[in-house]
């Protein structure tokens, strides 16, 4: 039997250019806050999971630089990789920790320091996150490349355009300037997302997410440490993971990400989600949008919207405060940033913060259900975490 | 260490220890278990494996079953001709390709043996449709002999 889990503290850092602070210090300003907020100190954390897909940064062991900066001694200490879902896998397994009974409190924590190299290295880096040899080695794809084989896709399929995709920055950026921790708050219009350039065909710069530092945690606990330390834990209550194929050749489709269906299935049948209509029950989630044509695929594969019908249903607002469904009321990847490690753990506070009503003016979801779901995605489909969390 | 190394950023300003060791990566890749694909380019030809015991097709070509788990598979040369399901071009480019002017990558669907082939298109993007006739063939390219994704009539 399983332990029931729950998270008691949250933090995080400004997203953004952080040439202020180092990996290390990053981890601190979200971790002690994250322990502050929980009531802890980093000699009551029984278990370290730090996600952090590095390369671009300095640290080749950052688990233990984390656990040196917050105080956190003599314990289970790890790092985890999933690529751009690494921060969900660094939920997941702390979660394992807990549920299984091998530790009451640990602290998952995210972090990524994108600026240590210049732009076109950290391309390059990303660009090399699918298949290495027989799809960047021989062809050199990058990572809004992979993306836009989607887009592409989509817009034939569907007979939409790239307006339609646009969309979603426009929403996105204008709930950012809302969320003080965002990298962009200036609203965007359609017409700018429009003229933005190519960087690569169909997806221009304004459907993407940026190169962003950052760092965000979490403190979870079992049930009766939880109850010991909060009176407003926020439970995870659903998991579903699952991966695709290293290749994108060997994908069945490119409008759809096997894998993001799969994990939400499994995560909307453990916390007994109505499948066929899971806006019922979901107050506010937040989905990965890292291009737009992610999030528009996200609301199919989530079955907030029929497939094909994506489009329509960010069109007609109902992914908007007082919608089906508000989505990525933090500004999303796309404007609140995308620290690719710390994205997961971002995405576990920004719900939190929303369930317990404590989002920043103009971006708060009504809640009834007291339940929400972030949809976290590894590279092109590689991995795909969702997770429901209750109050 | 001294004040000297340390450089201002060049947005924020903030000042930044300019790393002095630097590290260049260039990775030395194993092929010989799919080296048979490389002659098969000499040859004219794109190459695929296929498992001898459940039928399974690989490409990229692969010395083993991952659906079986049989290490039987056989090369074979798979009917080139299909149809074009997606593509995308490559506008800002990564460092190591940033000697190459802007590069279109496909995704060739071939029916008849149910395989996709991910590789450039050679053709201008203009001219590019999803859903066209295409065929996968060799290309001489200025770092070497590599495969793409062809228009066909």
């Amino acid at each position: 039997m399983e332990r029931k889990v729950g998270i008691v503290g949250y933090g995080i850092t400004k997203f953004g250019r952080r040439t202020d602070a180092s990996l290390s210090e990053l981890s601190w300003e979200a971790g002690a806050e994250a322990m502050r907020s929980a009531g802890i100190e980093g000699k009551e954390v029984k278990g370290l999971v730090v996600s952090n897909v590095g390369m671009w940064s300095s640290e080749e062991l950052p688990a233990v630089v984390v656990g040196e900066a917050l105080g956190v001694r003599n314990v289970p200490t790890l790092r985890v990789e999933a690529a751009c879902a690494s921060g969900s896998s660094a939920i997941h397994t702390a979660y394992d920790m807990i549920a299984s009974g091998r530790a009451d409190i640990v602290l998952a924590l995210g972090v990524e320091k994108m600026h240590e190299v210049d732009t076109e290295t950290a391309v390059e880096l990303i660009g090399r996150a699918g298949n290495y040899m027989w799809e960047y080695e021989f062809f050199g794809l990058t990572f809004p490349g992979y993306y836009a084989l989607h887009q592409t896709a989509y817009m034939k399929k569907y007979d939409s355009k790239e307006e339609d995709f646009a969309l979603v920055s426009v929403k996105n950026h204008g709930y950012a300037q809302y969320n003080p921790y965002a990298q962009f708050r200036n609203p965007v219009t359609l017409e700018e997302v429009m003229k933005s350039k190519y960087v690569a065909w169909p997806v221009k710069l304004l459907d993407s997410s940026p190169i962003t530092d950052g760092a965000a945690a979490v403190v979870l606990a079992s049930s009766r440490v939880a109850k010991e330390l909060t009176d407003t834990p926020v439970w995870i209550t659903g998991l579903g993971v699952a991966n695709g194929t290293s290749n994108l050749s060997r994908r069945r489709s490119f409008t759809s990400l096997e894998a993001s269906v799969e994990a939400a299935r499994t995560a909307y049948a453990s916390a007994n989600v109505d499948q066929s209509a899971p806006w019922k029950h979901i107050d506010v989630a937040t989905v990965h949008d890292c291009f737009t044509v992610a999030e528009v695929m996200a609301y199919e594969d989530l079955n907030f919207a029929a497939r094909g019908e994506g489009v329509k249903l960010l069109r007609e607002g109902q992914t908007q405060v007082g919608g089906r469904i508000p989505v990525n009321l933090d500004g999303g990847l796309k404007a609140k940033g995308h620290p690719i490690g710390a994205t997961g753990v971002a995405m576990a506070v920004e719900v939190s913060k929303q369930l317990l009503r404590k989002a920043e003016k103009g971006r708060q979801a009504d809640i009834r259900n007291g339940r929400a779901l972030t949809h976290n995605v590894g590279g092109t489909g590689h991995y795909a975490y969702v997770t429901i969390y209750e109050v | 260490m001294n004040l000297s190394n340390i450089i201002k950023d060049k947005k924020t300003g903030d000042p930044i220890l300019h790393d002095l060791r630097e590290l260049r990566l260039k990775y030395e890749l194993p092929v010989g278990r799919v080296s048979r694909f490389f002659q098969g380019l000499e040859e004219g030809k794109i190459l695929a494996t296929r498992c001898r015991k459940c039928g399974a097709r690989y490409f990229p070509p692969q010395s083993w079953c991952s659906e079986c788990g049989s290490q039987e598979v056989e090369w074979f040369e798979p009917d080139p001709h299909g149809y074009l399901s997606t593509f995308t071009v490559i506008n800002v480019k990564p460092k190591s390709f940033n000697t190459f002017k802007d590069y279109v990558v496909g995704i060739a669907e071939l029916p008849k043996d149910e395989l996709k082939v991910l590789a450039w298109v050679m053709e201008e993007p203009s001219k590019i449709r999803v859903g066209a006739k295409v065929r996968v063939g060799v290309v001489k390219r200025e770092d070497g002999l590599s495969y793409g994704i062809f228009p066909e009539d």
